[in-house]
């Protein structure tokens, strides 16, 4: 086997990183001068050996770079905004040591603005309670909170978000005033008064807001639970009722500010208990309710509008009309305090007024109704007033002519509509919208297909199948 | 000789009855149930308020003059005629016992003409009801049968002037029809209304109907000028 000469080192034939290049060993045997040709010749070999081996030492370190860059642009590290979440690290120090330096940063790359060019200052906004905020009782107690976790301790819980129970069905409803607001029942069962009664029972005696507010709401509870109720037991209820308003306004002082709220009351629970009793024996005991003209403040005239409508709707013809002429006298003088709930109180009276007419005189009076509508929605938007109004516009939609007619409808829908959308009302708002689209429907020239009444209708069970059925 | 202890008075639905003996309906009614014929006074109490005039011909024993008296308020005035003595007596006894200031009690029968008229053997005079020359008439009430047509001859001149509402019981299948016509060919219409003669919520809570299926055959007439509809009432 032929060995390789002594003094010839092998020329690399492949490139070598550095530190794999074949290094010269202190211990190698040189040639002799003996042979200076040879000398000279391996001198050559060798200088080229090393220039080669310097140009793939280059080209490997280039190509090894190389491929390091695309590795790392390959697989960028992970983003994480862990970090602005952080809780700032305290120093560990002294706790009432001066906060320690921050450490020199690198300097800002961006260059300051221009003052001329920054955005302009804000606008110093000012919050304004508006009509389509919902009022401050009929909000939710509490925010939906879906994620399940443990409270530290419980909160002591209050009348209202007790009377809101989650779990109740969702049948009373409260609007109006936080002080003294109204009562609304939308279901059809006795059962549905049965919680709220339980928990204003408890505050009935308390103090405060609370003890107030169970006070003011019971005698209304117990009056709208009377249709659900026998006979016996519904006349044993409104008495209660009455009974509470008369101890409450004998509580009130004579300069109490409570005291014209709680003649209201009592006057509203006696109307409710007349309204119950025969004719004969109501018109009686209408009389003895006593004259509106002992009253002067608004609630208690408020209340007297009631009275003289309730009265006007058990009366007929020249009765009713008389009793109405009453009613409005009531509502110029409650004018004087709040005037747009007076135009709207008109338009009720002018709208039993239409009712009593016929023709072009029922036209006349629901036209003169429709006319309180600004007046009247001038004191905000309630459910109750849109309503009123939605009915006026699709009582004379079935008295104008066909292209009047249509638009009525429109209007007398947007009002519905925009009243439904309380829950308190929802059910009363989608029978009227109904009601106005068959009379659209209806109209001469109108191509209806009816899809939407359908819709109606079925959105109308919906929302009544949400109630407790009707007892026997 | 010991006396009898007298009746108590009865407390029916608008005031104090004296006790009256016998075996009428409206005796019975206000003995049993301390009302009579309810459903009268529950249409009427939709067309009568404060200051109205109204006539009543048969006092009924003033079962509801004494409410009419209160319903029409001080400011208005009831008039009731009855011919029969007896009741007659009765109904003064009622009138008087509620102290009912603005009813005024004629013993007549409402005729046309003047003079006496034999009715059950009693010696009646008779007067017409335009003789009373009434300021206004809202409601002429008919409780008497067979009095209606006299009652109406009797009022041309106030009829022509007030067109007053009237409500009337019917006399009997013989007279009815004659009635009605005498109420129509003096412009007005006509409806029928037929209240049961029993309560089930009457004043005295009684459950027992001693007038099982009865039911009174009235009817109810306003003047074609007067814009009054019974809607829910079958017209004649």
């Amino acid at each position: 086997m032929e060995t390789a000469p002594d003094g010839i080192a092998p020329a690399p034939s492949v490139a070598l990183p550095p530190s794999l290049a074949p290094v010269k060993r202190h211990d190698e045997r040189t040639v002799g001068a003996a042979a200076p040709a040879r000398g000279y010749r391996d001198l050559a070999q060798g200088v080229a050996a090393t220039s080669v081996a310097a140009v793939a030492l280059t080209v490997a370190l280039l190509a090894w770079r190389r491929h390091k860059r695309r590795r790392l642009a390959a697989t960028p590290s992970p983003v994480s905004i862990a970090a602005r979440f952080a809780e700032p690290v305290l120093p560990q120090g002294p706790a009432h040591g001066p906060a320690p330096a921050p450490p020199p940063g690198p300097e800002p790359l961006v260059p300051p603005e221009d003052p001329a060019m920054a955005n302009p200052p804000a606008a110093d906004w000012t919050y304004q309670r508006t009509a389509f905020e919902a009022p401050s009782v009929q909000l939710t107690l509490e925010p939906v909170d879906l994620l399940p976790r443990q409270r530290a301790a419980p909160l002591p819980r209050g009348l209202l978000e007790r009377l809101h129970s989650p779990g109740e069905t969702a049948t009373l409803y409260l609007s109006g005033t936080r002080d003294h607001p109204t009562l609304r029942h939308v279901g059809l069962h006795r059962d549905d008064f049965a919680h709220w009664e339980n928990v204003l029972r408890e505050y009935l005696d308390a103090g405060g807001e609370e003890g107030h507010l169970a006070r003011w709401l019971l005698p209304m509870l117990l009056c709208q639970r009377a249709p659900y109720v026998g006979r016996r037991e519904a006349a044993a209820h409104i008495e209660e009722a009455i009974m509470l308003c008369d101890i409450a306004l004998d509580d009130a002082g004579a300069g109490d500010g409570e005291r014209p709220w709680w003649r209201a009351q009592q006057l509203r629970m006696q109307l409710a208990r007349i309204a119950r009793l025969s004719g004969a024996t109501r018109l009686l005991a209408l009389r003895d309710l006593g004259s509106d003209a002992d009253d002067h403040d608004a609630p208690a005239l408020d209340a007297w509008v009631d009275v003289h409508l309730a009265w006007s709707g058990w009366l007929m013809s020249v009765a009713a009309r008389a009793r109405l002429d009453i009613a409005d006298d009531v509502c110029a003088r409650l004018a004087v305090h709040d005037e747009p709930h007076a135009a709207r109180r008109r338009a009720e009276v002018m709208m039993r007024r239409a009712a009593l007419a016929k023709g072009e005189p029922r036209l006349a009076l629901l036209d003169h109704a429709h006319s309180l509508r600004d007046a009247a929605l001038a004191g905000g938007e309630d459910p109750a007033t849109l309503l009123l109004f939605a009915r006026c516009s699709h009582e004379r939609a079935t008295l104008l002519p066909p292209g009047d007619a249509a638009e009525a409808c429109a209007f007398a829908l947007a009002h519905a509509f925009a009243a439904g959308e309380h829950p308190a009302w929802r059910i009363e708002s989608l029978e009227l919208r109904l009601a106005i689209q068959l009379t659209h429907d209806a109209l001469p020239g109108q191509a209806a297909t009816g899809d939407v009444a359908t819709l109606l209708r079925r959105e109308l069970a919906d929302a009544r199948a949400l109630f407790r059925t009707r007892t026997a | 000789m010991t006396r009898a202890k007298p009746p108590s008075l009865l407390s029916t639905r608008y005031g104090l009855c004296a006790p009256t003996p016998g075996d009428l309906p409206a005796t019975r009614s206000l003995q049993l149930y301390g009302e009579w014929a309810e459903g009268e006074t529950d249409l009427l109490s939709g067309l009568i308020t404060d200051g109205h005039h109204i006539v009543e011909v048969g006092g009924d024993f003033a079962a509801h003059t004494l409410w009419l008296a209160r319903a029409v308020g001080e400011t208005g005035v009831v008039h009731v005629v009855e011919p029969r003595r007896l009741p007659f007596q009765q109904l003064c006894a009622n009138v008087a016992l509620n102290q009912l200031g603005n009813v005024h009690a004629h013993h007549a029968w409402f005729g046309p003409g003047s003079g006496m008229r034999d009715l059950d053997g009693e010696a009646v005079r008779t007067a017409t009801l335009d003789s009373l020359a009434l300021p206004a008439l809202h409601l002429l009430k008919v409780n008497l049968g067979n009095a209606l047509v006299d009652a109406l001859e009797s009022a041309k001149a106030t009829i022509d002037s007030y067109r007053p509402l009237v409500y009337s019981r019917l006399s009997g299948v013989d007279t009815a029809e004659a009635e009605v016509q005498a109420l129509k060919s003096r412009g007005y219409r006509v409806w029928s209304h037929t209240p049961a003669l029993y309560n089930p919520e009457n004043h005295a809570g009684a459950s027992r109907n001693v007038f099982p299926g009865i039911l009174a055959c009235n009817v109810v007439a306003a003047h074609t000028e007067s814009g009054v509809d019974f809607d829910h009432l079958a017209e004649l």
